[in-house]
């Protein structure tokens, strides 16, 4: 896998870059988000005190149950008399003053034991996400003004001295961005944490990795929220915070190019860890979408099932519709001919037949006319009613 | 790296994720066009990605157009791997811009109908 080339920048100026490196082999390693969230719940509780009750806690009685016949419950009960405790249940878990149940013991299995491959691999996985700006931006790091990733300054760092100029040095190439999401997330820790000496939480920083220090370690120690680290004992604990990839880095150039030696590379084993190859992927090419749409994949694919072709349309009436009817019945043809050729024949007929009706009302008409006439003539007469 | 993997990594858990009740997963990053968490709208993850926007200046509001470069190599370079552009606020012409844009130059033509509308709100 042809490697590509990282820009190494000048402490003075993030436009100018001193300097180019190989990319190492390790940021190419596969990215392993469940190796790496595996291995960071093993490896963060090794640093866990134990914690117990005293192991006389609720014992410290000669109590003893009273047994049956005596209208208590048979629970060891506190011997003796003149004090509000006699008479008292004791030792059970359900008891005022007795014992928990499962009482915590301080030979419980604290500290996890992890494969040293298995570290390695999660080590590897977690530095090859931190030199992707996306999982580190996803992770919340303040990254936009970081010029290239992964972000390699000169070894001239190794000799900065005073905190000042390191907050310099870092606003210059574009993490001091991260420093103050750091400082302004400080706050009071919700919970009894806070009475327990882990009275703040705050956000991590920037992690600064280096092989030689002159006075540098100092000068960042204390800025909020930035950590640094020699390369020779990188920490999933700091490359992975909380089990998440994508811590934001910033390497020096003499730790960047001790890398190859330490984790090695897809050639050469490990100088610095004997026996450590690095972790080889499932999957050289995971890109999924160009995968599927490859000629070798769509050239083998069957063509697409579309849905059913046959598509049933509203029923119509054919008694209503003609057009339906005819294509039911294609003699319908025929009889609609027949009928319109019968109607109009008959209207003749009809014509004549409907003048001699009208010739019949208009003279029934007239006799009605004449016969409402006579009666109202006689009926407006003067003399006697008669009909 | 592939897109794909990357959303592997992110998809569970990230800093940009905001959930509400009984509200889809919603996503704050940039260059993201719905603010929906998934995969066809992540910002991050893409190595193509859409956006329109609008940005305030003062009392001025402009409408963005965010793309990502077409550089493969701006990938590393976290502030130069998003492109913005803006669209004239004349709806015919900025609409007609997010056309060149998308179908125009063969870049997210999925996302084309959802930006015009976007861009109209």
């Amino acid at each position: 896998m042809s490697r590509p080339v990282v820009s190494v920048f000048d402490i003075e100026s993030a436009d100018s870059v001193a300097s180019t490196v190989t990319l190492p082999a390790v940021f190419t390693a596969p990215i392993r988000a469940d190796v790496v969230h595996y291995v960071h719940t093993l490896m963060a509780k090794n640093k866990r005190q134990a914690y117990a009750v005293s192991t006389r806690a609720g014992m410290q009685t000669p109590a003893e149950s009273w047994g049956t016949g005596r209208a208590v419950a048979r629970i060891p009960r506190v011997p003796g008399g003149g004090t509000s405790r006699s008479g008292q249940g004791a030792f059970g878990n359900m008891c005022r003053g007795g014992r928990m149940f499962g009482a915590t013991k301080i030979w419980r299995h604290w500290h996890k034991k992890i494969s040293v491959n298995q570290r390695r691999y999660a080590v590897s996985s977690a530095l090859a996400a931190s030199a992707l700006p996306a999982l580190v931006q996803a992770r919340g790091h303040r990254i936009d003004n970081v010029p290239e990733f992964p972000l390699v300054l000169s070894d001239s760092l190794n000799r900065v001295a005073h905190t000042k100029d390191a907050r310099a040095v870092l606003e210059r190439v574009g993490a001091y961005d991260d420093v103050v999401k750091s400082r302004d997330s400080r706050k009071i820790r919700v919970g009894a944490g806070k009475s327990r000496n882990r009275r703040h939480t705050q956000r991590r920083g920037p992690l600064v990795v280096y092989d030689v220090s002159e006075g540098m370690d100092k000068a960042f120690r204390n800025l909020p929220g930035v950590e640094l680290s020699l390369v020779d004992n990188l920490s999933l604990l700091d490359l992975a915070p909380g089990g998440h990839l994508g811590r934001f880095i910033i390497w020096t150039k003499g730790a960047f190019e001790k890398l190859d030696s330490i984790f090695g590379t897809y050639e050469e084993s490990a100088k610095f860890k004997t026996g450590f190859n690095l972790p080889r992927a499932f999957m050289t090419n995971a890109d999924l979408t160009r995968i599927i749409n490859s000629d070798e994949v769509q050239s083998v694919l069957k063509p697409q099932v579309t849905g059913p072709t046959l598509v049933i349309p509203k029923k119509r009436n054919p008694l209503k519709n003609a057009a339906v009817r005819l294509a039911l019945n294609p003699y319908q043809a025929a009889v609609v001919a027949r009928e319109t050729k019968k109607a109009s024949a008959d209207k003749a007929t009809k014509a004549k037949v409907i003048a001699e009706k009208r010739q019949v009302l208009k003279a029934r008409g007239k006799e009605f006319a004449g016969r409402r006439k006579a009666f109202y003539k006689a009926a407006s007469a003067e003399g006697e009613i008669a009909f | 790296m592939s897109s794909s993997l990357l959303w592997e990594c992110i998809k569970g858990n990230n800093s940009f994720i905001r959930k509400s009740v009984n509200m889809p997963i919603m996503s704050r990053e940039p260059g993201n066009l719905m603010g929906l968490h998934s995969f066809k709208f992540s910002g991050l993850v893409n190595s193509k990605v859409l956006d329109v926007s609008s940005k305030k200046a003062g009392s001025k509001e402009t409408i963005v157009l965010t793309t990502s470069h077409k550089k493969g190599s701006r990938a590393a370079r976290p502030g130069s791997r998003l492109l913005q552009a803006g669209l004239k606020k004349l709806s015919k012409k900025g609409l007609a811009e997010v056309t060149k844009a998308t179908t125009g130059s063969f870049y997210r033509q999925d996302l084309e109908e959802l930006a015009q509308k976007k861009y109209i709100k």
